[in-house]
């Protein structure tokens, strides 16, 4: 799974670089949200192929919630030494990793309200940490616990990283982890200005 | 976004109707190994294709890096330990 993970980007990468003028360039926002589409369905299909599953969501209440307010503790500290490392202010390092792994969002609110140097470190930390969702999930999913596994995704267990922890963990560690996805997606957009304006 | 939550509904809705053979489900499971391929070559293709982004990869990479390195470690780290001392009341 590695493999395919870094050789998929790295060709896209190339790609991207040689054929900017190509068809997928152009398309890529409708191509990848198509492709995103088939495979969520597909995804749906997993969840809805264990109904027992289904069944006991009451449950997950509570693993829903540890693992969305880790998140949110574990990735505002992880920006708080970020920033203490690299001398920048705290609420700078706070927007950022409020991003959760949402780039496309986090990079543009920070570039209009802060700076373009800003919104690019947003946009390519948030990148990163979807990359390296794509690794360690697995890794994680073995050596910690499902629930652990989740950690990485952030925003994004709710559709691009979800297939690697359904395909990883179980299907109720699926349901928690797009829960959580849903619930830190609907948190970026008020966090990333709250925290860079107010502290 | 909210594409998003209908495709995957309707995607729990049909799961629960169909009936699942272990050979189908192994076929939705390459399905998605395969689609995953797709969307990560298109990832590939948005940061290859924007020569700001590529530019930006040297000056800036190293903080984007450590942010999201940091971030990642952190929520793992926290959910484990969170679940490890409730692990009981979890199970």
């Amino acid at each position: 799974m590695t493999i395919i993970v870094l050789v998929s980007v790295s060709l896209g990468i190339l790609f991207g670089m040689f054929f900017s003028g190509s068809y997928i360039v152009h398309n890529l926002d409708f191509l990848s949200q198509v492709t995103l589409a088939i495979l969520l369905l597909s995804v749906g299909l997993d969840i809805g192929s264990n109904k027992s599953t289904l069944s006991n969501i009451k449950d997950k209440i509570y693993s829903i919630l540890i693992v969305t307010l880790s998140v949110v503790f574990g990735s505002l500290f992880g920006g708080v030494t970020t920033a203490l490392i690299f001398n920048m202010q705290l609420n700078e390092g706070l927007a950022i990793s409020a991003g959760f792994g949402w780039y496309s969002l986090s990079g543009v609110i920070l570039t209009n309200i802060g700076n373009a140097e800003l919104g690019s470190i947003a946009f390519l930390s948030n990148i990163f940490r979807e990359l390296i969702t794509f690794l360690i999930v697995p890794l994680v999913a073995i050596k910690l616990n499902y629930l652990s596994a989740i950690g990485p995704a952030g925003a994004t267990a709710m559709d691009t990283t979800l297939p690697v922890i359904s395909n990883n963990t179980d299907s109720n560690t699926t349901i928690v982890a797009f829960v959580s996805g849903v619930l830190l997606t609907a948190l970026v957009p008020i966090l990333v200005p709250l925290l860079y304006t107010i502290i | 976004m909210w594409s998003i939550a209908v495709t995957v509904t309707l995607g729990i809705v049909f799961g629960i109707y169909i009936k699942w053979t272990d050979s189908l489900k192994k076929i939705n499971s390459k399905f998605q190994v395969l689609g995953l391929t797709v969307l990560l070559f298109f990832m590939g293709v948005s940061i290859g294709s924007n020569p700001e982004i590529i530019s930006n990869l040297s000056l800036i990479g190293l903080k984007a890096i450590t942010f999201s390195l940091l971030t990642v470690i952190f929520s793992v780290l926290t959910i484990f330990t969170v679940t490890h001392m409730l692990r009981r009341n979890l199970s």
